[in-house]
């Protein structure tokens, strides 16, 4: 995540804690999900659980009690569900661990589901050997809808199907020293290799277009569950980790927009129009609650805008690039070329943004997309949009010649290699250049958030953030995004609302990882640049 | 246990009615005991007592119940019956709140349970008789209760909320119980009569069994549990 994007300053802050919402009623302990399994009013498609699948659910436990407990356990699981260890530093190691008041940790369930019938309750603990439980409320409870096996074996069968990458931890063991702000780094998941085998459903050939339309289909969906998980947008790696009270020494209220740990305090900029205090689409119930988002760590879970395409791209195919958003766009990561634009390369190296490896997770993102629709050849030392590297610069600046074949609002004529920096837009993105994107495109933005000019009159070239092209529409159709799953955004706050018809896009900033309206004002004015994995990457 | 208690009446009331000066007498009756049902108590779990609030109510059920004994004139118009008495009611319901930690702060669980009272007594009866019809009487019985708590529930407050995973036990015990009474009679015929009456009767206590999850034996019990009852009653008179 580019720091100069983390320093927004999200403006109304959250409301005063909250009084306790249950008068006389205190649950023991808090129990709410952290991941739910697969919902079965989710969309698109309804992705239950067939027999034969494991299921993966991970809840929040905080020892609500104000009281040391002891003799701590899950009790009554449903049929088929046991606790599984998970190593990630935010895990029960044992339930020990919620003895002291106010302690919290995460415990992970398996769901088998060979069991008949469906899933539902709990998970319920209990302190003192059964005295004093507790469970989800109704709403967060265990709850999964069993169809008949066997489990498709088809990539077209699986291509919402993540009950292999569920079961495997989410955080690396490895900490490279950012365990105490960022938390831990991504751990390098696996397609599911048999039962069924989704290894072979992948291609980096661009040309099979049965197997990038696969992808294509399985990337959104990824990103449609973790949008359905509302998590909060924070300076993350992963999911399941949140920002500790006590930060590197800093407390957590406290830490700057800038750096690691950090979690947006957003409350509703629309109170007028969404009436919930926290997180737009909060039901208002369960665990779904201001006093929830405050009070009980909700909001210190979630991912920002690079990690979050890193982490869903790991989590529905494997692949790892960097999650800086810069690094992820190409630039070099020795910081030499945060000020340099796709459409600005020509023949000197260190004007020629870097290409992917799939051997270096710390790798940009793809290729990026030409103005055509094509994608840049990548055969030789240079890559470049057009044909024999006549999509690069000649020509010295003011006078560069630059063919401007990338998908950018940021000419290369106007660039100037010995001063690069305050690039400003001045192409348009066409909506025939937008025809020309595939689902799971990644967008760049060059925009300085403390600008306030989200209209396309920015100042800096500098990338601070990337969103996911979904290819789908607002509208009511089964394929379209219904307006009432489009969130607000708080740089044009004025133009986000949705219109039948518009572009959508996924991308976590505001509250979150959410769907959100491709405006002109903030996304289509201030494009960097668009990189492909799909068809490309493995 | 129903049924030892119905021999044991017509084995003590058999020497009674066989009496030369005694008419036999069996009596009906059946109506509404409305008993005060209230229990509060403190139980340890661990290190730290639940506190169990009852609700102080009064809760109306049938009572139903059979006289056997023996009934003697003395003086001018005056009658004396005395006898044995089988009693029962349908269960009453206690109910309250547990705040967890004796804190009212985790009021999180409401608590029922059911109590059922059956009486075993010697009874008695004096009359007086106005106009050979009409018989208005005092009457009062001693003897032994054998009240059992039983079907301990608790229901969560809300959805977050789960009982304790091994509830309070049955438990039956054993009282002293009395009763005084009033009412009337009316001869229908010469050996059967229709009679009203009130009577207060104290059925003594009432515990719940133990849980195998509390620290030490005190359970949740309803002490001195009384009723106030009306009841209707046919008698035949030999």
């Amino acid at each position: 995540m580019n720091k100069y994007f983390q320093g927004i300053v999200w403006s109304l802050l959250a409301s005063s804690m909250c009084a306790n919402s249950w008068g006389g009623e205190t649950p023991i302990f808090l129990v709410a999900p952290n991941v739910r399994p697969p919902l079965p009013n989710a969309s698109p498609a309804a992705p239950l659980l067939v027999q034969g699948q494991l299921g993966t659910a991970i809840y929040q436990v905080i020892n609500n009690s104000t009281r040391v407990l002891s003799n701590i356990s899950l009790v009554g699981l449903p049929a088929g569900v046991t606790q599984v260890s998970n190593s990630g530093p935010d895990y029960c190691s044992a339930t020990t661990a919620l003895k002291n008041p106010g302690s919290l940790c995460l415990i992970q369930l398996q769901i088998n589901t060979s069991v008949s019938g469906n899933v539902s309750g709990g998970p319920k603990i209990c302190s003192d050997n059964g005295v004093r439980c507790s469970q989800p409320f109704s709403a967060d409870q265990l709850l999964v809808q069993l169809t008949p096996g066997p489990v498709p074996q088809t990539c077209v069968g699986n291509e919402s199907n993540f009950s292999y990458e569920l079961t495997q931890p989410f955080d690396s063991s490895v900490d490279n020293g950012s365990l105490l702000t960022w938390g831990p780094n991504r751990n390098q998941l696996l397609l599911s290799p048999s039962n069924p085998n989704l290894t072979i459903c992948t291609t980096t050939n661009p040309a099979n277009t049965t197997a990038t339309g696969w992808m294509q289909s399985r990337v959104i969906y990824a990103e449609d569950y973790w949008v359905k998980q509302k998590l909060n947008y924070c300076h993350h790696h992963v999911t399941d980790f949140y920002t500790p009270i006590n930060s590197n020494g800093t407390p957590r209220g406290s830490i700057g927009g800038s750096a690691g740990g950090y979690c947006s305090n957003a409350t509703s900029l629309y109170p007028s129009n969404y009436g919930q205090a926290i997180r737009w689409n909060y039901s208002g119930t369960g665990s779904e609650t201001s006093n929830s988002w405050v009070n009980y760590n909700r909001m210190w879970y979630g991912v920002d805008c690079s990690d979050f395409t890193s982490f869903v791209y790991n989590f529905a195919f494997g692949i790892q690039f960097n999650s800086d958003t810069g690094f992820q766009a190409g630039q070099a990561t020795d910081g030499s070329q945060s000020f340099l634009i796709p459409n600005a390369q020509d023949s000197t190296a260190a004007d020629q943004l870097q290409q992917f490896s799939n051997s270096n997770p710390n790798s940009p993102a793809g290729v990026l997309v030409c103005a055509d629709g094509t994608t840049e050849t990548t055969t030789g030392p240079k890559a470049y949009c057009g044909t024999g590297g006549s999509g690069l610069c000649t020509g010295t600046y003011p006078t560069r010649t630059c063919p401007n074949g990338y998908i950018s609002v940021f000419s290369g004529t106007k660039y100037d290699p010995a001063n690069p920096a305050f690039h400003q837009p001045d192409l348009t993105v066409t909506p025939a250049m937008l025809n020309n994107l595939l689902p799971g495109d990644m967008l760049y933005l060059a925009f300085s958030p403390g600008s306030g000019k989200g209209d396309g009159n920015n100042t800096t070239s500098i990338v601070t953030h990337v969103i996911t092209w979904t290819g789908k529409k607002v509208g009511y159709g089964s394929n379209d995004i219904n307006p009432s799953q489009i969130a607000p955004e708080s740089i044009c706050p004025n133009n986000w609302q949705p219109q039948v018809g518009d572009w959508v896009i996924i991308d976590s900033h505001y509250q979150g990882p959410d769907y959100r309206d491709f405006t002109p004002c903030f996304y289509q004015n201030n494009i960097w640049g668009v990189r492909r994995v799909i068809g490309y990457m493995q | 246990m129903q049924k030892r208690i119905l021999l044991t009446c017509f084995l003590a009331a058999f020497p009674i009615v066989s009496f030369a000066a005694f008419h036999p007498v069996v009596t009906v009756s059946s109506g509404f005991a409305s008993a005060n049902v209230y229990s509060s108590k403190w139980i340890m779990f661990g290190s730290y007592p639940n506190s169990y609030i009852g609700s102080n109510h009064y809760d109306a059920e049938t009572d139903l119940g059979l006289f056997v004994g023996g009934e003697t004139v003395f003086l001018q118009n005056w009658a004396w019956q005395i006898g044995v008495s089988y009693f029962e009611n349908s269960a009453f319901n206690e109910n309250g709140n547990v705040y967890q930690f004796a804190d009212p702060a985790f009021n999180n669980l409401t608590y029922q349970y059911q109590i059922q009272s059956r009486r075993a007594s010697i009874d008695t009866k004096i009359s007086h008789a106005f106009r050979e019809v009409w018989h208005p009487y005092v009457s009062a019985s001693v003897g032994a209760a054998f009240n059992r708590a039983y079907a301990y529930t608790e229901t969560p407050i809300t959805s977050a909320d789960v009982p304790m995973t091994q509830p309070f036990g049955n438990h039956a015990t054993r009282s002293l119980t009395y009763s005084a009474g009033l009412g009337v009679d009316v001869n229908i015929t010469e050996h059967v009569r229709l009679g009203a009456g009130y009577r207060f009767v104290d059925l003594g206590n009432a515990s719940l069994g133990v849980t195998p999850l509390q620290t030490g034996t005190s359970t949740i019990s309803s002490t001195h549990l009384h009723t106030n009852e009306l009841l209707l009653q046919i008698s035949y008179v030999g």
